[in-house]
């Protein structure tokens, strides 16, 4: 993907995408469109995320993909970046929009939950790691509990059709409604 | 023969029989009213607030499926306010317990998240609860999962209208309600179940399931409660 | 929640309980009736699994609906009730002049600090020698005198921590169960 246009094209919309507590699904489901991308693609810059090789998340990003929950300091770091850096932000599938499988945690303490796996858990070790690893939030709690979200798109992972729609109602400028009769049958809440 | 009213529903003239809901008139006039805790052949509760709609010269709004029609009334089915309405009680539900779709049993095949998609809702507003709930696996063929119990009271109504056992009921009350089973016993060890498995059958959620289905793999079986209930009616 | 039969319940004569259902049977609300008549009889003040379920049979009513009647109104109880009764109120007036650290205080000074699972705002907690039950209602209605603690039916208003202890001292109690709660 290069980024530049040629004259009399619109400009390319910089897209970031980014991968917080979900299990990568989301991601594969953006590639599940297929074909589709090729068409998508000329429209597109992706400056950002698992797919590409950028370091730092940059600034002036138009549309920013989460995937996944906010469940560490990390992802807490990472989620108000994209905010900052981004005009759109979108919580991509059911782990960003109601933080899904990894809320199952939520009913235990975090103490309690580390001592279990760590320590009861297993034979070796008998140690919850802290090196190298973010410490965990009290709760993996939902994009919109941390930051202004501008668009959810839910599902687990959202079906590629719905993602395509998504991204060709951005891509024209508007947003997508997921009651429209071509894609409700797609859609899956929670 | 009952006495004949006129009601309009979004402004169509029809008419009904004194006693019908307004929802069994919308229904009769093909319109379609969301609802989740009302289901054809039982009893209604009113419980889930889905089925909620405007009537003309009223401040508030009222469930369909609890309010009789009346001669005269103006009833609105869609609106603005409606859609806002019941979009926060979906939320509401939502929010309340712990409705892992990824994970369940029922997914893809539950009313509530039907419900969700239908009317747009694409996240939830309220903070959820997440409570420690219990899983109730005591009996041997189904599974009663508390975690995705909206409290609609189907499973209620249907042992105790159809299969004529009320092994169920609603125990406590406000955010503490919790379905029990008899004297908070565990559903094995029930002596008035039948074992019949309506209750599994109406439930629309994935908190009442059969033993041994995976994820997505739950599908339930209406036509025989519809049926029975038809048959419940016909008699004399 | 225990299922050995209660002692009040064994030496139970049956018949009141038959007879509270039969007088009341037919009536509007009789269910509410027959339990608090069922209640009213124990001197623990609750209604004992077996009780519920006697009602239950006599009145023909499914024994989940019965639970469900007796759970839904806090005026019933599922477990033996002390002999002194403390009410804290929990209401917006009593919370914004502390009732909340006076409950939490109260919990301490009466070891009935559980796991650090336990519901912080449970309706009823017991101490274990049966001597006070603690509760907590959503508002007295006297919110003029915020916080306001209900003791044996009385109530005391602007209440902090000293003329609460006041109160408490002059309650029976005896004397082996005044030791200090078990970490
Ligand atoms: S299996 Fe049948 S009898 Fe048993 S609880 Fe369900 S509906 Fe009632
Ligand atoms: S178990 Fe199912 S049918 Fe019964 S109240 Fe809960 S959601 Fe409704
Ligand atoms: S369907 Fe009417 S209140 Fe639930
Ligand atoms: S809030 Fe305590 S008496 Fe009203």
């Amino acid at each position: 993907m290069s980024a530049t246009t040629s004259p009399g094209t619109p400009p390319r919309v910089r897209l970031a995408t980014m991968w917080l507590d979900g299990c990568s699904g989301c991601h594969m489901s953006l590639l599940d469109i297929d074909e589709a991308l090729v068409a998508v693609a000329p429209r597109i810059e992706m400056v950002y995320g698992p797919l590409v090789d950028a370091q730092e998340f940059p600034e002036n990003v138009d549309v920013t993909l989460i995937e996944g929950a906010v469940s560490n300091h990390d992802d807490l770091e990472h989620v108000r970046t994209a905010r900052a850096r981004s005009r759109l932000l979108v919580a991509l599938g059911d782990c960003a929009v109601t933080s899904n499988v990894p809320s199952m945690r939520n009913r235990w303490p975090v103490k309690n939950l580390l001592e279990t796996i760590y320590v009861a858990g297993t034979d070796t070790g008998r140690l919850v790691p802290t090196e190298g690893v973010p410490p965990l939030l009290k709760k993996s709690v939902p994009l919109h509990d941390i930051v202004k979200i501008d668009l959810h798109v839910p599902g687990c992972p959202p079906a590629a059709p719905v993602i395509l729609f998504t991204l060709t109602a951005l891509l024209d400028g508007h947003m997508p409604d997921f009651t429209d009769p071509c894609v409700v049958s797609k859609v899956r809440f929670g | 023969m009952s006495q004949k009213i006129s009601v309009r529903i979004d402004g169509q003239l029809c008419t009904a029989e004194a006693g019908q809901t307004i929802y069994q008139v919308a229904q009769a006039a093909g319109r379609h009213i969301p609802a989740l805790c009302h289901m054809e052949g039982l009893s209604s509760a009113g419980s889930c607030r889905l089925c909620l709609v405007q009537v003309e010269g009223l401040g508030r709004l009222l469930p369909a499926c609890t309010t009789p029609a009346r001669d005269g009334m103006a009833v609105t089915t869609q609106s603005e306010t409606l859609a806002h309405n019941r979009r926060m009680a979906l939320e509401l539900l939502f929010s309340e317990r712990n409705h892992i779709c990824a994970v369940c049993v029922s997914n893809g095949h539950c009313e509530l998240q039907a419900l969700a998609c239908e009317l747009g809702v694409t996240s939830v507003r309220f903070p959820y609860n997440y409570p420690r709930l219990p899983v109730d696996a005591s009996h041997p063929r189904f599974v009663l999962d508390h975690n995705r119990c909206v409290l609609c009271t189907r499973c209620v109504r249907v042992c105790d209208e159809i299969e004529g056992a009320h092994v169920w009921d609603i125990a406590g009350r406000g955010i503490a309600s919790m379905l029990v089973c008899e004297l908070d016993r565990p559903w094995g060890e029930a002596e008035s179940c039948t074992g019949c498995g309506k209750c599994v059958q109406v439930c629309p959620t994935g908190a009442l399931v059969e033993k041994g289905r995976a994820v997505e793999e739950m599908t339930k079986r209406r036509g025989p409660v519809l049926h029975l209930a038809e048959r419940k009616e016909a008699r004399p | 929640m225990s299922r050995a039969p209660s002692q009040w319940f064994a030496g139970l004569d049956k018949n009141f309980i038959n007879k509270a259902a039969d007088d009341n049977a037919g009536r509007p609300g009789a269910l509410l009736a027959i339990l608090q008549a069922v209640q009213n009889r124990n001197p623990q003040k609750y209604l004992p699994r077996e009780a519920i379920a006697a009602v239950a049979e006599r009145t023909g009513v499914p024994l989940s609906q019965v639970y469900g009647v007796a759970t839904f109104y806090a005026l019933f109880n599922l477990h033996p009730q002390g002999r002194n009764t403390i009410c804290v109120c929990r209401g917006t007036a009593c919370h914004t002049r502390g009732s909340k650290d006076l409950l939490d205080k109260l919990r301490l000074h009466l070891g009935l600090v559980g796991g650090e699972d336990d519901e912080d705002e449970a309706i009823a907690t017991t101490t274990p020698d049966g001597a006070i039950t603690l509760r907590t209602v959503a508002c007295f209605g006297q919110c003029a005198l915020a916080p306001v603690v209900e003791v044996n039916h009385a109530i005391f208003g602007h209440m902090n921590e000293r003329t609460l202890e006041r109160e408490l001292a002059t309650l029976e109690r005896p004397a082996a169960s005044r030791r200090e709660p078990t970490p």
